[in-house]
């Protein structure tokens, strides 16, 4: 079922349908907010708003102007930048955030602990982005939106995205080789 | 190629055709920046969150609630007494009875003779 014909049925009272909406992108979002920096309570929370948002707003979803992701991720990043305004004084990268994202099976503790500084370590370079680069650099790094639905939810040219992904991942490399060499 | 073209393809992600990777892997400046790119590509996958278990039915969960909130609290308010089955046919029998009494009234002061009914003599 392609994305018109999903929201259709929705819209028309298949509620039940929505999960799929919901299977499909709860993956990227949650990605998406843990690039954003938001820790896993926040992420919760975050990507449970976005989808009632979505389904509140479904009726006014139009299949010919966007996709179904660009509209999402349009809810998701006004989300974002409004909790992330909102929590500026209050953000701190908190070790233990790092060590749960990083976890996976077989990690021994030093593995783990290294995995986690990674994290920690990509996650407060994330941080010091700009705004705008931060925000379309997340975006970008999202598979399921294309550079040109990341210009069209950032409200900017094609090659304003580019230019932005590229100084941010300059910016990233930069910071990550700086920490590599000074630890 | 140039070392700033071959830069400028790894920090954007894209795919080395075989010259720029034939220059990559024999220019040290480049080898080091490619190096550099995809140590932070491993940091960026790493920071791979799961989604928590359950989250698609805590959505539907809170989706339903709201679907069925007004739905529910229709179903829960009481409808007026008149509007109740019982009600429409007590008044339907009252309105019946009230004109077979007319119908009565009518009979008793028309059709019968007025003396019988004790009229002056
Ligand atoms: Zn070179």
């Amino acid at each position: 079922m392609d994305d018109a014909a999903l929201v259709q049925s929705i819209v028309e009272g298949q509620v039940e349908h929505f999960r799929l909406v919901v299977l499909r992108y709860e993956r990227p979002l949650f990605r998406f907010f843990a690039r954003f920096g938001f820790a896993a309570e926040a992420r919760e929370d975050l990507a449970q708003e976005t989808f009632l948002r979505a389904f509140r707003a479904l009726p006014s979803f139009d299949a010919a102007r966007g996709s179904l992701a660009a509209w999402i991720f349009t809810i998701a990043r006004n989300l974002a930048a409004s909790e992330r305004g909102r929590t500026r004084h209050l953000r701190e990268v908190a070790p233990s955030d790092g060590a749960q994202d990083a976890r996976s099976e077989g990690d021994g503790p030093v593995e783990l602990h290294e995995r986690a500084e990674a994290v920690a370590r990509i996650r407060r370079a994330l941080e010091g982005l700009p705004d705008a680069l931060h925000s379309t650099f997340v975006l970008a790094e999202i598979s399921d939106l294309s550079l040109k639905e990341v210009a069209a939810i950032e409200g900017c040219a094609l090659g304003t995205v580019k230019s932005r992904v590229h100084r941010a991942r300059e910016q990233l490399r930069a910071a990550l080789g700086a920490t590599e060499k000074s630890t | 190629m140039t070392c700033t073209e071959t830069q400028e393809k790894l920090t954007r992600g894209e795919a080395l055709d075989d010259g720029e990777r034939d220059h990559a892997l024999s220019c040290a400046e480049c080898g080091a920046f490619a190096a550099a790119c995809a140590t932070l590509d491993v940091a960026l996958t790493e920071l791979e969150p799961c989604v928590p278990e359950g989250f698609a039915d805590r959505v539907m969960a809170r989706i339903e609630r709201e679907v069925d909130g007004p739905r529910g609290r229709e179903r829960a308010t009481p409808t007026l007494w008149y509007e109740q089955r019982w009600a429409g046919m007590l008044l339907a029998s009252a309105a019946a009875l009230v004109a077979i009494l007319n119908f009565a009234r009518f009979v008793a002061g028309v059709l019968m003779p007025v003396g019988s009914v004790g009229g002056a003599p």
